[in-house]
């Protein structure tokens, strides 16, 4: 037993210079941190280069080799299994972080039991970081795990595709666990993005199984857009997002259309940090009727197939002459929350992992 | 001013793809294909103030091989896919440039070089810099399993994986290729020479009979095989008695080869069972469709495709011309220079 605060797994394959500097940033900035580096049949210098950080770092790091390369979420998961401290975090090895990259997460999730799954944030994405949100998956790029949530959900799928679909899986799965996932803003973490290995027909066929598998197991996520008249207020308006939320949980996707003030109101309460998957969109304050309309054209446009949904019973949705009352609404989020889900998808997972 | 010159004298020159064997060196100018195919050796002889003059170069200076006198040697400048001598290799190269310019003088070509993938830095700048010496406008190096690919026409620049098994003289290179970029390599200093040495061993330890080199490679190239095959192949073989002392003929056939060059074989298969076990799974899953290609003169060792077959399950195939794969990959680079820049290596 370590006394380490979290063990930070990195699987390895090649990529010494990258990996050097993914190594010597984490060590520096990550302090109360054992490493459980996990070489997956790297060239010499790489291996070289590991044995020679384990040497230093003596009982902070623990150095896992197969001769096989696995893959990346075979690795992960084996390094998780031989963690022990109280949080996991992983860490691709071509991730830069920084100081102070991990003590928000951990502060946040030790006042959030729920958090079961927390990321940093991107430094070279485009928007702004802004949060804590909760986000429909994580990223393999960094991301930390508590004990709590990686007990009751073990490690990733391997019969998934090991990209975000696995990620998602695996949000989903601490979901059904009563385990929620969170960006939390704090020191932004750079990493590049993994080039797509494969021939197109292959990743194919595995993107089509995979989809099938999560399908299958989660059912398929629907877009709503939501039209809340003038004259709610802002504790409704609450109330109603709290039940989206859930949907949202479940990989549906909401547009929430406000009228401008409400807008304003909400983004100063912080409501449109709930969940990545529940969208504010202000409706012009000053346009017409045909402005207004034109906004959610340009949502269903974006997501074909978007079902309207008017926020109070009773009012009719003023540009569709089909969609759904709120209440049916709640109906189909109620439903889509079975009590066994856990304990079924669990199996699922630990088959799947003897199969591979 | 030296610039101006070089693109002056450039003008004058056709570039050239040079693979610089260990066995054979080839060499293919721009628009007219192969034009040189000879033997990576040197003819020297020793002068009396202590310098080297070249006699012959190629197939001349191979017929030379262990038949000179004192003052002369033959040398093979190239070893294990390497420069082992610089200052004759830079004669061979400049023999070989003149040569396909017809002799002209003040040429100044602009040349890609394919080398073994696992070579160090100071090797790449030492063949970089020999090829400049030897007149050289411009050296771009390229690693041979890119080079072999290309010349096998396999899609390297999709994402798809593509593994070449390159077997040359000195140096065994399997790769791992997938958009232009070699993703694993692994190179072992098991080629056809080791074969050939393997030969001498054999027939030396069994028979205790020596034979030269050049006998050794014309066993392998006659009943050589690495597994089993339908018929059993046999062979006169000449050489020197080491009890006696006096020159003797014995017979060997293909099983005793093929026990002979089970050392060298086995150093391939597992090179290429290594990198497929090393390959990401993504790329591995691609060449259970697509399988291996052989390329180098040591693919056309008899059964080999057979043997990897049976010891990886993978579909194996030879490639169309395996002994011109690298020197025709790399003279394809020279017609596009965007893939150039892209798969050349840096010095």
């Amino acid at each position: 037993m370590t006394d380490a605060t979290i063990d930070v797994v990195i699987p390895v394959w090649n990529r010494p210079g990258e990996t050097r500097n993914c190594l010597v940033n984490l060590i520096n900035s990550t302090p109360q941190a054992r490493f459980i580096m996990f070489d997956i049949g790297s060239d010499r210098d790489t291996e070289r280069l590991l044995q020679e950080f384990a040497d230093r770092l003596d009982d902070r790091a623990l150095l896992m080799r197969d001769d096989a390369n696995i893959g990346f979420v075979r690795a992960a998961n084996r390094g998780f299994q031989r963690s022990e401290a109280p949080y996991l975090a992983l860490v691709r090895n071509t991730t830069e972080v920084c100081a102070g990259w991990l003590e928000p997460l951990l502060d946040f999730a030790s006042a959030h039991p729920e958090a079961g799954i927390l990321v940093p944030c991107h430094a070279t994405g485009s928007e702004q970081c802004r949060g804590p949100i909760e986000v429909a998956s994580a990223s393999f790029a960094a991301m930390v795990i508590s004990r709590r949530a990686y007990r009751e959900l073990g490690g990733f799928d391997e019969g998934m595709d090991g990209g975000i679909w696995c990620l998602r899986d695996y949000t989903r799965r601490a979901c059904a666990g009563g385990f929620f996932t969170y960006q939390v803003p704090g020191p932004a973490v750079s990493w590049q993005e993994e080039p797509q290995m494969g021939s197109e027909r292959r990743r194919l066929e595995t993107l089509q199984r995979t989809l099938e598998l999560f399908g299958e197991r989660w059912g398929d996520g629907k877009n709503y857009a939501l039209h809340v008249p003038k004259g709610v207020e802002l504790t409704l308006l609450r109330q109603k997002l709290d039940w989206l939320v859930k949907g949202a949980r479940h990989g549906n996707r909401y547009s929430v259309m406000l009228p401008a003030a409400l807008h304003r109101d909400a983004l100063l309460a912080g409501l449109d940090l709930l969940h990545e998957n529940v969208v504010l969109v202000p409706l012009p304050r000053l346009a017409l009727e045909a402005g207004r309309r034109r906004v959610f054209e340009r949502i269903v446009s974006l997501s074909p197939g978007t079902v309207p949904v008017t926020a109070i019973d009773g009012m009719a949705f003023p540009w569709s002459p089909s969609y759904l009352s709120f209440g049916e609404l709640c109906e189909r989020i109620r439903a889509g929350y079975p009590d066994a889900g856990l304990a079924v998808s669990g199996q699922e997972v630990a088959s799947n992992q003897q199969e591979v | 001013m030296l610039k101006i010159f070089d693109a002056l004298f450039g003008m004058f020159s056709n570039d050239l793809a040079i693979d610089l064997g260990t066995a054979n060196t080839l060499v293919y100018l721009k628009g007219k294909g192969i034009v040189v195919r000879e033997p990576s050796v040197v003819a020297v002889q020793k002068m009396q103030n202590g310098q080297q003059k070249v006699l012959a170069v190629g197939m001349e200076a191979k017929k030379m091989l262990g038949r000179t006198p004192g003052s002369i040697t033959a040398i093979r400048p190239m070893k294990d896919g390497v420069i082992a001598d610089f200052d004759i290799t830079e004669e061979m190269l400049r023999y070989f440039i003149h040569k396909v310019h017809n002799r002209k003088t003040l040429v100044r070509p602009r040349i890609v070089i394919c080398v073994p993938s696992g070579i160090t830095q100071v090797e790449k700048r030492a063949v970089k810099e020999s090829a400049e010496s030897a007149g050289a406008r411009e050296v771009y190096l390229i690693e041979e399993p890119m080079a072999a690919a290309i010349g096998a026409g396999l899609p390297i620049t999709e994402a798809s994986g593509n593994m070449i098994v390159d077997i040359g003289g000195g140096t065994t290179e399997v790769a791992v290729i997938s958009l232009a970029g070699i993703v694993y390599t692994k190179s072992v200093r098991v080629g056809g020479d080791k074969m050939d040495e393997a030969i001498v061993q054999y027939i030396k330890r069994k028979y205790n009979l020596l034979i030269g080199d050049r006998m050794a490679e014309l066993i392998k190239i006659e009943i050589g095989e690495a597994y089993p095959g339908t018929e059993l192949l046999h062979m006169e073989v000449k050489g020197r008695d080491l009890v006696s002392g006096i020159p003797k003929t014995t017979e060997i056939d293909s099983n005793e080869i093929r026990e002979a060059l089970s050392e060298p074989v086995t150093a391939i298969v597992d090179a290429v069972r290594n990198c497929l076990e090393r390959t990401p799974p993504e790329l591995a899953a691609d060449l259970v469709d697509k399988g291996i290609v052989l390329a180098g003169g040591g693919a056309l060792l008899r059964n080999l495709d057979v043997l990897l077959r049976e010891e990886t399950g993978l579909p194996v195939v030879t490639a169309e011309d395996p002994l011109s794969c690298v020197v025709l990959g790399s003279g394809k680079v020279l017609d596009e220079l965007a893939l150039l820049r892209n798969v050349a290596v840096s010095s």
